[in-house]
C-alpha cells in the first residue's frame, strides 16, 4: 500500500485553467518525496487537493489506502501538513500552541505525558531555548520551526510539506532537514523550490511543469537525465601538450579555460593534463541540480 | 474539543487587553454610568429603554465588529490549510469564536439586566419572554457575523465592513432614541431591540419584530452553515 497515491489527477478551474492535468504521485512506505516545479506549476493546486480544499476535477487521491473524496477524515486522521506561510499565533507561547495542538489531537492526555512529548518536539527543532517565547517575538525561521513542530507532535504517519524551509537561514534550514529525515513518519511529500533540500531530503522527485509532470526519478536519474556542459580553468605546472587539449579551449596567460560537453569527459582530460605536466590551479563549473532542472524546465518550455 | 479552542482564542488576546478593556469594559461601562448618573432628569423607563439599546448595541460591537473579523481570518486560504489536517473541524473553531465573543459580552448583557431590574421592578419584566429575546439577539447577530465573515475570507476586506456596518446598524435603529419612522424596520437591530423592550414591559407585545427576528435567525444560520460548513473549502468564489 502506497502513502499517498495521486492518480490521474486533473483540476481545472472554472475560468478555464488547467492547474493540474493528469498527474500521478506515489509516496511509498519510508519515502520521501519530492516536487519540484516553477510558480505556477500546480503544486499548491495539488496541495490543496490533497488538503480536502480543493476538489478534483478528475482523478483521485488516496491516503493510507482510503479515497479523500469518499473518507475526507482520513486527512485529518492521517495527514499533518506545514504550510508554506509562516502563519504564527502573536499571543500564545510556542509551549501553549504545541500544548493546545497535542490536547486537540489527543484529548486529556497526562501532563507528563504532554510536557514530555512537547519537550521532545521542540528539542528537535531547535526551539528548546524559545519554548516561552510570543508568537510575536519569533523570527521567520522560528515560525517555520514552530509549523513544523506542530506537525510533528501530533504523531501522524504522513507528512505533507510546503516550502518548509523558504525565508529560513541555513543553519536552521539544517536543522529542519535533520529534523524531518528524523522525524519517523511513514511517508512524506515535499514541496520546493530549493534544489538543495531536494537532493538533500528527497529519495525521488516529480517535476511538475505547467499542471504536468515532466520528469520524475531520483535526484541523481533526474541529473543523468540530461548532458550539461562542464568548464574547467586550470593553470598548468608546465605547457600543456596540444594533443591533450579538448577543441574548445583558450588561453589567457598561463590560465587555461577549456569546455567540454559533459563533466565525465572534463575529468578525464583534467586527469592526463595532471599526469602529463601537473596543475597548480584548478576550478571546474559543473551543473548543479538547480541548473539542471532550470535546463529541464526550460526544454519542456520549449 | 470546544474548550481548548476557547481557551486558545481568549489566551491569544492577551496581547490586545489594554484594547479589550477599553473597548469591551471602560467605554461601554462608562456610557452606562453616563445614563445612570443622568437618571434624575428621566423615567425609569426612558432609562431603561436607553440601557436596553446598550445591550443590544454592546452585541452588536461584538458580534459585528470583531466576531466578523476573527472569522474571516480563519478563511484565509492559508489558514484554512492549516486546519484542514488539525483535529477540530472549521465548524467548531468557528463556534469556539462564538461563544468566547459571546462570553466576553456577558458582563455587559448581565450588568445592564441589572440595572434594568432596579429600574423596572421583577413585576414587570417577562423573564421567559427576555431570556428568548436575549437569545434571538446572540443568535442572530452571530449567525450574520459569521456568515460575513466566512463570506469575505479577509480580516483586511472584512475591517471595511466592520467599520462601517455595526455603526449604520446602531445609528439607524432606535437604540438611544425613540422613533418609529418606518424605514428603520429594514434594520434587523429595530426588530431585536424591539423583542428586548417588550420582554422589559417597555413596549406592547407583538408577534411582527418576533416573526421578523425569528425569520432572520433562520436566514442567517443558514448562510452562516452554507458558509462555514461545506467540504472543499476554498472552491467558494472569494
Amino acid at each position: 500500500m502506497n502513502v499517498i497515491e495521486i492518480d490521474n489527477l486533473t483540476k481545472v478551474y472554472p475560468d478555464g485553467t488547467r492547474a493540474n492535468d493528469g498527474i500521478s504521485i506515489n509516496v511509498k512506505r519510508n519515502e520521501i518525496v519530492g516536487l519540484i516545479g516553477p510558480n505556477g506549476a500546480g503544486k499548491t493546486t495539488l496541495i490543496r487537493q490533497l488538503l480536502g480544499l480543493l476538489k478534483p476535477t478528475k482523478g483521485s487521491i488516496r491516503v493510507m489506502g482510503e479515497d479523500i473524496a469518499e473518507n475526507p477524515d482520513v486527512i485529518k486522521r492521517t495527514l499533518a501538513y506545514v504550510p508554506q506561510y509562516p502563519l504564527s499565533f502573536p499571543s500564545l507561547r510556542v509551549e501553549e500552541v504545541l500544548e493546545y495542538v497535542f490536547r486537540m489531537r489527543y484529548g486529556n492526555a497526562p501532563r507528563e505525558e504532554t510536557e514530555k512529548k512537547i519537550s521532545e518536539v521542540l528539542s528537535l527543532v531547535g526551539l528548546d531555548g524559545a519554548s516561552k517565547f510570543f508568537g510575536y517575538q519569533l523570527s521567520g525561521g522560528m515560525k517555520k520551526s514552530l509549523l513544523l513542530a506542530m506537525a510533528l507532535v501530533q504523531e501522524l504517519p504522513v507528512l505533507v510539506l510546503d516550502e518548509p524551509t523558504s525565508m529560513v537561514d541555513i543553519v536552521t534550514k539544517h536543522r529542519l532537514w535533520e529534523a524531518i529525515m528524523n522525524s519517523n513518519r511513514e511517508g512524506i511529500l515535499l514541496a520546493s523550490h530549493d534544489m538543495n533540500e531536494v537532493k538533500a531530503l528527497c529519495d525521488r522527485v516529480y517535476l511538475l511543469v505547467h499542471g504536468k509532470i515532466v520528469a520524475s526519478g531520483t535526484p541523481a536519474d533526474i541529473v543523468s537525465m540530461i548532458k550539461m556542459p562542464t568548464e574547467v580553468r586550470l593553470i598548468p605546472q608546465r605547457e600543456i601538450p596540444s594533443s591533450i587539449l579538448p577543441k574548445e579551449h583558450r588561453k589567457r596567460g598561463n590560465l587555461y579555460e577549456l569546455a567540454f560537453d559533459t563533466l565525465e569527459k572534463a575529468l578525464e582530460t583534467v586527469e592526463a593534463i595532471n599526469r602529463s605536466v601537473g596543475v597548480s590551479y584548478l576550478e571546474i563549473e559543473s551543473p548543479s541540480f538547480e541548473n539542471l532542472v532550470i535546463n529541464l524546465i526550460g526544454r519542456d518550455g520549449e | 474539543m470546544i474548550r481548548p479552542l476557547i481557551e486558545m482564542e481568549l489566551k491569544g488576546m492577551r496581547i490586545y487587553k489594554t484594547f479589550l478593556f477599553v473597548n469591551l469594559l471602560l467605554m461601554p461601562f462608562a456610557l452606562l454610568f453616563m445614563m445612570i448618573m443622568n437618571s434624575s432628569s428621566r423615567t425609569p423607563e426612558d432609562i431603561s429603554y436607553l440601557v436596553s439599546g446598550f445591550i443590544v448595541v454592546s452585541l452588536v460591537s461584538s458580534f459585528l465588529g470583531t466576531l466578523t473579523n476573527r472569522v474571516s481570518n480563519i478563511f484565509e486560504p492559508s489558514v484554512l490549510e492549516l486546519y484542514s489536517t488539525l483535529p477540530p473541524r472549521i465548524s467548531k473553531v468557528v463556534l469556539a469564536q462564538f461563544l468566547t465573543y459571546s462570553l466576553l459580552v456577558l458582563p455587559q448583557v448581565l450588568i445592564g439586566l441589572v440595572v434594568i431590574l432596579y429600574y423596572q421592578g421583577v413585576s414587570r419584566i417577562n423573564a421567559p419572554l427576555l431570556v428568548l429575546a436575549l437569545l434571538l439577539t446572540f443568535l442572530e447577530l452571530g449567525a450574520l457575523a459569521v456568515a460575513i465573515g466566512a463570506r469575505i475570507g479577509n480580516p483586511y476586506k472584512a475591517m471595511a465592513v466592520t467599520t462601517i456596518l455595526p455603526w449604520l446598524l446602531v445609528v439607524f435603529s432606535p437604540a438611544y432614541y425613540r422613533s418609529s419612522f418606518p424605514a428603520l424596520y429594514l434594520n434587523p437591530v429595530t426588530h431585536l431591540l424591539l423583542c428586548v423592550r417588550s420582554a422589559i414591559g417597555l413596549q406592547e407585545i407583538s408577534p411582527i419584530p418576533w416573526l421578523v427576528s425569528g425569520a432572520l435567525t433562520v436566514i442567517f444560520t443558514a448562510l452562516a452553515i452554507r458558509n462555514v460548513g461545506s467540504s472543499y473549502m476554498l472552491e467558494k468564489p472569494f
